[in-house]
């Protein structure tokens, strides 16, 4: 024994050489430890090597099982950064001229959830389908990562080489030879060196140009009022709104802002009443499915109604605000029924109320004119409907910019005439969506140099030279001025994924020729004078996502109506053009989401069809899912039909932004191009024919039956009625309901419970995209929602109601009910769905087996099964970085990955899921209420839908507080439970939706 | 063929032919000891194959997952449950034959109840394979039992599927145990008969010592006795479990009290047809016309024509009833059932079920042998049919309309289907060629020869 051994014991004993603990000592295990003391034979050596090796032969399997990873900590931790707690940003994300302000979910740098900010007027809390889609593209694979040359890789060094080359070429002409062709731009920095751009090059020619942008509607206010004005209803304030083709509860991005206001006006509880929408379109938009009273009309009649009202109007109260000069030399044509235009003027003249027009962005500028001038004699300009200074119009009038559709025109005349050598397309993709008689591709291509700075390479950039990567906004410092004159800070959430430049940096590294500038710097340098110097100012502005909010200006009376009748449309179909609920203009198509999503009215996911009404696919012999010829001025598409109930005779409703032939893996040849048929100037088409080609194509539908099949499911009511009978939502049973097992009372603790509003609910579906956002559901493909597969967890039911040509609509969100009997939890065989103490139905998934039957047995069929892996078979996904025998060799895209929200498990195939009510933000709540010893107090935790509602429809909390707001709400005489016959005691309730027709109107009928 | 004597006072023999003990032996170990005839191997190949088929596409499905089937989110069951029924209720003939018609003391069960416990295991082990794969994670259906396990899970007593696994397995394990009891003393007569070794030594040990004492017989019929015993009350059990998998659901079409005695009849219905179209092949193909004679083919298609008669009444009274309740959801369902997307499938059915049976009220058709083979062919379809209109024509319409979808099966679920009747026939072939297919020693006892009061009375 060392004397190190020696001065060490371990027992009084062994110290003091008690001879019973020696055999004790010397082992090392204590007895009835197995150890093997005899001596290791020939054979025993063999056999322990033989399974040693054997073992190591299993042990050697591992790596390939789990791959190494490293969790590496901050060296330096970020400010405020507590690990797994994620924090929000404010930013703005522009669509076009509007600009809504949003707060972004950042977990240890990764935006993974984006909400609206409560502090933007655009917002206030709410956020659209675009805006919730937004974080998704940022992680798209299929974004650009470097510069392309000829389709080559390039470095953004010899890009900005040759822009210098091109620039320094273009001073010889004062820039005569440069075109600068840009999407809408609401960023007053990018404005700002823009004007810089044309000191320098005064000659240059500079277009701004949407596909669906606000041209009609500002050419017509400029010409009647003189000044750049757009109007911004206020929807609160109107007790009647007459809507001529305006989706300002749809595909309008500011739809958010229309809907909170609207929809606070669809309660019957409002201290001004319930308001009145009358609605004229030409297709079913989602306007058009919360009218009071709507009426279908082929486009070019859709102007004459407004006409007709301005007659009704002048018979009333005389020739005012230059009405009648106005109207003189117009034909009468009655395109409305009498007494339908009797009614309206009467609702918008009635004394004490405020009622205004509203008109769609896609109509005609005489109607923008004469709607300006009624609203004029209404008295409603400027305190229904507010005017704010359009800075994009006010930006292109200061610095002769040409804009909109004449402004493209003139740059593809230019292209083509050679005279421009050097063409800018920023952002936009003219070659796909320019109208079809605007050969801009092959205009740019006669462009000797050209550059376009896109996110994805698509059919503009595939015709130019360069091709630079766009910054997403979420990885871009900018600035934003909405319609309302709204300013906000654009601010980066996370670093360039790729070698992008954002737009400003773009800009700047034109103008300055100095390198890539900071778009930071750029973006203050333009707040200089209104306080981007102090720190505390900045600081302040990006912390709030807001700079300053708008003031209207007074609009003036119509100072002249230089406008004079349409000719008179050609016999044959009207061709009407509308942006794409999901994908836009196609700017979105290679967003999963979007694609999936089903449209709002159709239920159609992953394409675009020609709508048209039955009677008139009667009449054309067509119906749904056949394949046509559309031809028109000459050229012609090849589409799908869709019979569309509700949608005017006489036309074809055709949808933008598919049939992309160059996008991403998503979006890339879905749908049909319908661009070509556009006309410039135009804001529909006349004369087109329709040929069977006698061929069929699948349509991907998330709804099969339209009917409610007199089902009382959807609860609705005229006001007046209701006030007769306010309890005709309460169900009387005419025996007790029980339940064969023991009835738990849920009265300790939080008891959460929804409530959703169908009188305010729009149909819009942003809760479902935000759901999917929050929740890591995946998408499934066009073959899997045709098989009525999709992953949606809340479902959108459509209902019509009433004939198949002039139906209502009913919307109604379906989530899981969350019912305190729930027949799902019941059959089980493996206890995988079992209920919580707090009332909630908790999916475990590690349980779960899949033997589906708690779907079978959902009454409401919210139970969304994973048939397959669906994110392994997402056309993003990438092989795995590991391989084994029994597992599956793909996995999604390591950028897609970080989208995941860390806190919602991401499913496997074989298990079911479903709507958890936002577990995982129930329990953060709970978690923070708890660390900070207090009550969780109403209105804390909300859920993704009830977050991102635009309406404010849908309203979460806990059922036990009496104050709680959905308690509260429940207590509402319109309150009703689905299928209550059933005894599910459901947690999600809905409140039935009261409609305000007419009474004249309804006497009529 | 001889004449069957309509004497009342007389009952009919049961075996034809004039055979005696020995020839008895003989005519039924001929198959087992002879060399496999052509046709057997032709058919054993098919049926092989199709089972690899079943394998390939259990294979597909576990490999890829549920989705390759055409199943959707309305109708979350379709062929698979079909097949796990129709299947479950084929095996119940056999446990009717064995089990009640022996404590019935029906003698002319003896020479066809071998044959219908085989194909009761047989049928059984089909549904087992679907019951266990329709699952979505098909490695974690152990979750199922209730195995006592460190991950704090308990599986739900309350879930009708649960109560699915104990019957069928329950059922399955008696069903084996008596067949295999009744087998014994055929296996020592074929032991003793055998002249190869291996023969000696396989049947020997199957035979578990058999030596025909007194004693053993005793111990013999008291275990028949018991699992008789045991089995009758499964009978009734197996199927009523299997529809409270649909009726204890809350589904319009689903929910219905006259499920679990509907379910029995149409089983025993199913189960007898499917012993009736073997039957007929196999007593051509190994000359059995004797033991299973016109009689006994007549005395089946009578049960057939009652059972199908109860299941007609059954599709009537769902239809009174769901009239009868004032339920719109549920008078819906059946509307649609008859009117619906899914109406060619539901008027297939009542065609097979309700109206070809009927065509037994006349002698000439039930003692016909090429019609009670169409007609028993056309009752398993048409009972393949009644699963399908139970299962996918409730889940494909029900409660919203918004989630109302079509559905219609992809190319694995109909070949997992067909594969499936190769794993029955495989095992069906096996079991002809390996086994008596014919209890030896119960006809034996239902010969005149048997009574001791026979002239030849006592003597073997």
């Amino acid at each position: 024994m060392s004397s190190l051994e020696q001065s060490l014991w371990r027992s009084i004993e062994e110290r003091e050489g008690d001879p019973s603990v020696q055999p004790m000592v010397d082992r090392e295990f204590s007895e009835g430890a197995s150890v093997l003391e005899d001596e290791v034979s020939r054979r025993t050596f063999l056999k322990m090597m033989g399974a040693s090796l054997a073992l190591a032969g299993v042990a050697g399997c591992s790596p390939i099982r789990k791959p190494k990873q490293f969790i590496q900590p901050y060296a330096i931790a970020p400010d405020g950064l507590i690990p797994g707690e994620h924090i929000h940003y404010a930013t703005a994300m522009s669509l076009g001229h509007h600009v809504m302000g949003v707060l972004l979910e950042s977990h240890e740098g990764r935006p993974t959830k984006l909400e609206g900010n409560p502090l933007h007027p655009s917002s206030v809390g709410g956020a659209s389908v675009w805006h919730q889609a937004s974080v998704l593209e940022l992680y798209d694979p299929d974004r650009l990562q470097h510069p392309l040359r000829r389709h080559q890789a390039a470095t953004t060094d010899l890009f900005l080489g040759w822009l210098g080359k091109r620039l320094a070429e273009a001073d010889q002409t004062q820039g005569k030879s440069v075109l600068i062709l840009a999407e809408a731009l609401a960023s007053p920095t990018a404005h700002r060196l823009l004007s810089q751009f044309q000191v320098r090059f005064p000659q240059a020619m500079v277009v701004m140009s949407d596909p669906f942008g606000l041209d009609h509607q500002a050419a017509a206010l400029q010409l009647v009022t003189g000044s750049s004005l757009l109007p911004l209803p206020h929807y609160e304030q109107l007790d009647c709104v007459v809507s001529i083709g305006a989706d300002f509860l749809g595909a309008d991005p500011e739809s958010v802002r229309s809907a909170r206001q609207f929809a606070a006006r669809r309660q019957p509880e409002h201290h001004r009443g319930l308001n009145r929408l009358y609605v004229v379109e030409s297709h079913y938009s989602l306007t058009g499915t919360k009218a009071d009273h709507r009426y279908r009309l082929k486009p070019s009649d859709v102007g004459y109604a407004v006409v007709q009202i301005a007659r009704a109007v002048v018979a009333k109260v005389g020739n005012r605000a230059l009405l009648s000069d106005a109207l003189a030399g117009w034909p009468v044509k009655t395109v409305l029924p009498v007494a339908v235009v009797k009614a309206i003027v009467a609702d918008l003249l009635a004394p004490g109320r405020v009622g205004g027009l509203v008109v769609g962005a896609q109509q005609p500028a005489f109607v923008h004119a004469l709607a300006y001038a009624i609203n004029s004699v209404l008295g409603s300009n400027g305190s229904g409907i507010s005017y704010y200074r359009f800075p994009s119009a006010e930006f292109a009038v200061a610095n002769s910019i040409q804009w909109g559709e004449a402004g493209l025109q003139q740059a593809t005349k230019a292209m083509m005439s050679g005279g421009i050598t050097t063409a800018i397309v920023i952002g936009g993709n003219p070659v796909y969506n320019a109208p079809g008689n605007l050969a801009v591709k092959e205009a740019l291509q006669k462009v000797p140099h050209s550059v376009h700075l896109t996110q994805f390479k698509n059919e503009t950039s595939m015709a130019c030279e360069w091709v630079v990567p766009r910054s997403h906004y979420l990885e871009s410092w900018g600035d934003a001025k909405g319609v309302d004159n709204s300013v906000a800070i654009v601010q980066p959430l996370i670093e360039p994924l790729g070698k992008s430049l954002s737009d400003v940096a773009f800009l700047g590294a034109m103008v300055m020729g100095d390198g890539v500038p900071s778009d930071r710097d750029l973006v203050r340098a333009t707040y200089k004078g209104a306080g981007s110097d102090s720190d505390t100012v900045w600081q302040k502005w990006l912390r709030d996502g807001i700079v300053s909010i708008g003031t209207p200006t007074d609009p003036p009376l119509p100072q002249s109506f230089p406008f004079t009748p349409p000719k008179a449309t050609k016999a044959g179909l009207e061709l009407v053009f509308y942006p794409d609920y999901k994908v836009w203009d196609g700017r979105f198509s290679n967003n999963g989401w979007l694609q999936e999503l089903p449209d709002p009215i159709s239920k159609l996911t992953w394409d675009n069809a020609a709508m048209v009404s039955h009677a008139t696919a009667q009449l054309l012999g067509i119906k749904t899912g056949d394949m046509v010829r559309i031809s028109a001025l000459g050229r012609s598409i090849d589409t799908v039909v869709m019979i569309q109930p509700g949608a005017a005779d006489g036309c074809i409703g055709l949808i933008g932004g598919y049939g992309r032939s160059v996008d991403g893996r998503i979006g890339q040849g879905r749908g049909f191009n319908v661009f070509p048929l556009r006309q410039s100037g135009m804001t529909y088409v006349a004369g087109a024919t329709v040929s069977n080609l006698g061929r069929t194509y699948v349509l991907a539908t998330t709804q099969q039956h339209g009917s409610m099949e007199s089902r009382d499911l959807v609860k609705h009511v005229s006001v007046s009625e209701w006030k007769d009978n306010p309890h005709f939502a309460h169900k009387e049973h005419a025996f007790p309901m029980v339940s064969s097992w023991k009835e738990i009372a849920y009265d300790e603790g939080n008891q959460w419970g929804l409530s959703i509003d169908l009188s305010k609910c729009t149909g819009c579906n942003a809760c479902l995209i935000a759901c999917q956002a929050e929740n890591n559901i995946p998408i499934v493909g066009k073959d899997q929602v045709a098989n009525g597969r999709e992953m949606h967890w809340i479902r959108l039911d459509r209902y019509f109601e009433g004939s198949v040509e002039d139906p209502e609509v009913r919307h109604q969100p379906m989530t899981c009910l969350q019912c305190e009997n729930a027949p799902c939890e019941q059959v089980c065989p493996v206890s995988a769905t079992v209920h919580s103490q707090e009332g909630l139905n908790d999916m475990v998934y590690n349980r779960c087996i899949g033997t589906k039957y708690c779907s079978n047995n959902c009454p409401v069929k919210v139970r969304r099964f994973n048939f397959l892996d669906y994110h392994q078979r997402n056309p993003q996904s990438v092989a795995k970085n590991r391989q084994h025998l029994f597992d599956y060799m793909r996995e999604p895209d390591p950028s897609i990955q970080k989208q995941f929200n860390p806190e919602v498990t991401v499913r496997m195939r074989g298990v079911m899921e479903k709507c958890t009510y936002c577990v995982q933000r129930i329990s953060k709540g709970r978690i923070r209420a708890k660390n900070e010893s207090r009550e969780l107090m109403d209105g804390e935790i909300k859920t993704a839908c009830m977050q991102t509602c635009p309406a404010d429809a849908i309203v979460f909390g806990d059922i036990r507080n009496p104050d709680s707001r959905v308690a509260k709400q429940k207590k509402n005489r319109r309150n009703y439970a689905i299928l209550e016959e059933l005894h599910l005691k459901a947690r999600t309730t809905y409140l039935a939706s009261i409609t305000n027709p007419s009474p004249d109107l309804v006497k009529e009928s | 063929m001889s004449v069957i004597v309509e004497d009342p006072s007389v009952r009919t023999p049961l075996v034809l032919g004039g055979h005696t003990f020995e020839s008895v032996s003989d005519a039924v170990c001929a198959p087992v000891e002879q060399k496999a005839p052509k046709w057997w191997i032709a058919s054993f190949a098919v049926a092989v194959s199709l089972l690899s088929l079943m394998l390939a596409m259990l294979g597909k499905l576990v490999w890829t997952g549920v989705g390759v089937w055409g199943l959707n989110n309305p109708v979350m069951w379709g062929w698979d449950l079909v097949g796990f029924v129709f299947w479950v209720g084929i095996g119940h003939a056999g446990t009717l034959i064995s089990a009640i018609l022996f404590l019935f003391r029906q003698k002319w069960r003896t020479s066809i109840n071998r044959f219908a416990e085989a194909m009761t295991i047989f049928a059984v082990m089909c549904a087992g394979i679907y019951i266990a794969f329709h699952v979505g994670r098909v490695w974690v259906a152990y979750y199922l039992f209730p195995i006592p396990n460190s991950m704090a899970m308990w599986v739900n007593f309350r879930s009708p599927l649960m109560w699915d696994v104990f019957a069928v397995s329950t059922y399955f394990t008696i069903s084996l145990l008596f067949w295999y009891v009744g087998l014994i003393p055929d296996l020592a007569t074929l032991r003793d008969r055998a002249v190869t070794k291996t023969r000696k030594i396989w049947y020997g040990i199957f035979a578990m010592g058999w030596r025909g004492a007194n004693r053993h017989w005793q111990h013999y019929e008291r275990a028949y006795l018991i699992l008789a015993a045991l089995s009758t009350p499964l009978v009734l059990s197996v199927h009523s479990i299997v529809s409270f998998d649909f009726a204890v659901s809350q589904l319009p079409g689903w929910h219905t009290t006259i499920f679990p005695p509907y379910f029995v009849a149409g089983a025993i219905f199913s189960g007898f047809a499917m012993v009736v179209t073997l039957m007929v092949i196999a007593r051509k193909l190994f000359k059995l016309e004797s033991f299973m004679t016109m009689h006994h083919l007549e005395t089946m298609n009578k049960i057939i024509l009652a059972t199908g008669t109860m299941v007609g009444y059954a599709y009537g009274m769902e239809f009174f009833i769901a009239w009868y309740s004032g339920n719109p959801y549920e008078g819906f369902a059946f509307v649609n059932r008859a009117f619906g997307p899914y109406a060619w499938a539901y008027w297939t059915m009542i065609s097979c079920n309700v109206i070809f049976p009927q065509l037994f009220w006349f002698k000439k058709i039930r003692r016909s042998i090429p019609a009670m083979f169409v007609i028993s062919i056309i009752v398993n379809i048409g009972m393949w049919f009644e699963r399908f209109v139970i299962t996918a024509t409730s889940l494909h319409r029900d409660f919203l309309p918004s989630s109302w979808f079509y559905y219609s099966p992809t190319w694995v679920e109909v070949c997992q289907f067909i594969g499936s009747f190769g794993l029955f026939l495989t095992f069906f072939l096996l079991f002809l060629k390996y086994l008596p297919a014919i209890a030896i020693s119960e006809v034996k006892g239902v010969m005149p020869e048997a009574d001791p009061h026979h002239h030849n009375g006592g003597v073997h």
